[in-house]
């Protein structure tokens, strides 16, 4: 059950942003500030909440930290009282959530819609920019005691990481994609006592000594060995490509396309030109792959999006447009200057 | 006067010498010699210029997008770097090389990005050679070119507003004024 629409007013960067997602891969681009990560989370609290017993408003606060919990600090500033209101459209179902201003607590929200969203679970998963696995032990702990100031998403990707990992044989399609990913990171990845260890060639390796891209990688095989990754689910990805070496953006994106393949609703932000790139070249016509600009109107300073099926048409693509300054000004700097060597 | 090359067309200055170079009868030694497109001299500069049509109207699309393949992987520097050094040496021995020329590449096709330019500029410079290492900086008296670019039609006419590039297809497809 992908997630199909968003609509956000007042709601911390945004002023008014309506959005319709493609069912498949969702790639965001824009500056930073354009509101990429609050966008994620807002998609994810959603989904999260399809499973749980909490409340949207509660999550929200849990995930975006508000000084003191004030749910009302997530409300666009501005002067003057103001109402947030965030509604989130997933297979003909509407959860509605809206605070004003002076909201202090999640529990005066207004909800709408959660009772009827909850009786079409959809499993979830966001992977934060930072890799938890190495900080995994105690962290759960330490996080339900409140004694940690972290995002709701830390503690919740580590819940996702230490399920066991399904028994039984593997269907071809999802056993291929494991060797693959295996591939990528030379080994498997093993549980003991809430902490997470590399088996490869080199033996058996505590996760705080593997290379951060690598750990980001054996997360993916472990949600993808448990079951959390699975036709139906939908992933929330910030910035996949940070701490991986652009030699492997290509195997990641054959590995996201996969997914998507086999029924996984993919979100993601990045900032960099090869990883779209790689979608771009890699994506077969049968793909459903839609590209987001999110960007600031030059005029109002408020968050505008545009999307695109094809790379070549996203306007404005702030990352085209930066190599297109620095090819401009190497062209120049050989046809004015000195050039020998 | 207006080079034209297949379907692209490029319009020099009345004061530009523009040299049609390929031509087996003309050259002579297209036998063992490998030579670029165009010579062309403008304002003190000297271009070699050679256009890769990827995306020619009448040639059949597997073929073109084979050879788009082949440029974008590098497998065509190795016959760039030769019509390069070939050219450099014909012009040598008919004594018209005054200053170091320039080598120009024009790619027409149309999903390549500033990005992509960069990187095959980037590696021919290494190839021609035009960028040098420090060894040899320090023994070459001077330079075999004066620089490498590598443009697509869109950053040609950014960069050489004065050299109009287009289609010739296009034109005349399009209705009169």
């Amino acid at each position: 059950m992908p997630v199909e629409s968003v609509r956000l007013t007042n709601f911390t960067a945004f002023k008014k942003l309506e959005i319709e997602f493609s069912p498949g891969v969702n790639i965001l681009i824009g500056e930073n500030g354009t509101g990429k990560t609050h966008l994620l989370k807002v998609l994810y609290g959603a989904c999260d909440v399809s499973q749980s017993t909490e409340g949207l408003a509660e999550k929200l606060v849990r995930l975006f930290l508000p000084s003191g919990n004030a749910l009302g600090r997530l409300v666009r500033r501005q002067k003057g009282s103001a109402t947030a209101s965030l509604a989130v459209i997933r297979d003909g179902l509407t959860v509605r959530v809206s605070f004003s201003n002076h909201t202090k607590q999640a529990s005066s929200a207004q909800t709408l819609g959660l009772r009827k969203w909850r009786e079409k679970p959809v499993e979830s998963v966001y992977i934060p920019v930072k890799e938890m696995l190495a900080n995994a032990p105690q962290f759960r702990s330490l996080y339900a005691l409140r004694e940690v100031h972290f995002e709701a998403e830390y503690a919740d990707i580590l819940d996702r990481a230490f399920r066991p990992l399904l028994r039984g044989p593997v269907d071809p399609q999802r056993a291929e994609l494991l060797e693959r990913l295996r591939e990528t990171f030379r080994g498997t990845v093993k549980t003991e006592n809430e902490e997470f260890f590399l088996n490869s060639r080199e033996g058996r390796i505590e996760f705080t000594l593997v290379a951060e891209g690598f750990r980001k990688l054996g997360l993916l095989w472990l949600l993808i060995q448990n079951g959390t990754l699975l036709d139906g689910s939908v992933l929330f990805w910030d910035e996949p490509e940070a701490n991986l070496n652009p030699a492997l953006y290509g195997p990641l994106v054959d590995i996201l396309l996969q997914l998507h393949r086999l029924g996984v609703q993919v979100f993601l932000t990045t900032h960099d030109y090869v990883m779209l790139r790689e979608f771009d070249l890699r994506q077969k016509d049968t793909d459903r792959i839609l590209y987001l600009s999110l960007y600031r109107d030059p005029e109002t300073d408020e968050i505008q999006h545009a999307t695109s099926e094809t790379l070549s048409e996203l306007h404005p693509n702030v990352i085209q447009k930066t190599f297109g300054d620095i090819y401009d000004r190497v062209v120049q700097r050989a046809l004015t200057g000195e050039t020998f060597g | 006067m207006i080079l034209r090359e297949g379907d692209i067309e490029i319009e020099f200055p009345d004061t530009a010498q523009v040299e049609r170079f390929d031509v087996p009868s003309k050259h002579g030694l297209t036998h063992c010699m490998k030579a670029v497109d165009f010579v062309v001299t403008d304002s003190g500069r000297t271009f070699f210029l050679e256009i890769k049509d990827f995306e020619h109207p009448a040639a059949p699309p597997d073929r073109t997008s084979a050879d788009a393949q082949r440029f974008l992987t590098g497998q065509l520097n190795e016959d760039l770097k030769h019509k390069f050094r070939d050219t450099f040496l014909y012009k040598w021995a008919e004594k018209k090389l005054s200053d170091p020329p320039w080598f120009v590449l024009l790619v027409a096709l149309t999903d390549l990005t500033e990005a992509e330019l960069l990187a095959q500029q980037t590696e021919l410079q290494r190839i021609l050679p035009v960028s040098l290492p420090e060894t040899v900086k320090k023994r070459w008296k001077q330079p075999l070119s004066s620089g490498c670019l590598v443009f697509n039609m869109e950053t040609w006419q950014r960069h050489f507003p004065a050299y109009r590039v287009r289609r010739k297809s296009a034109k005349d497809s399009s209705p009169r004024d």
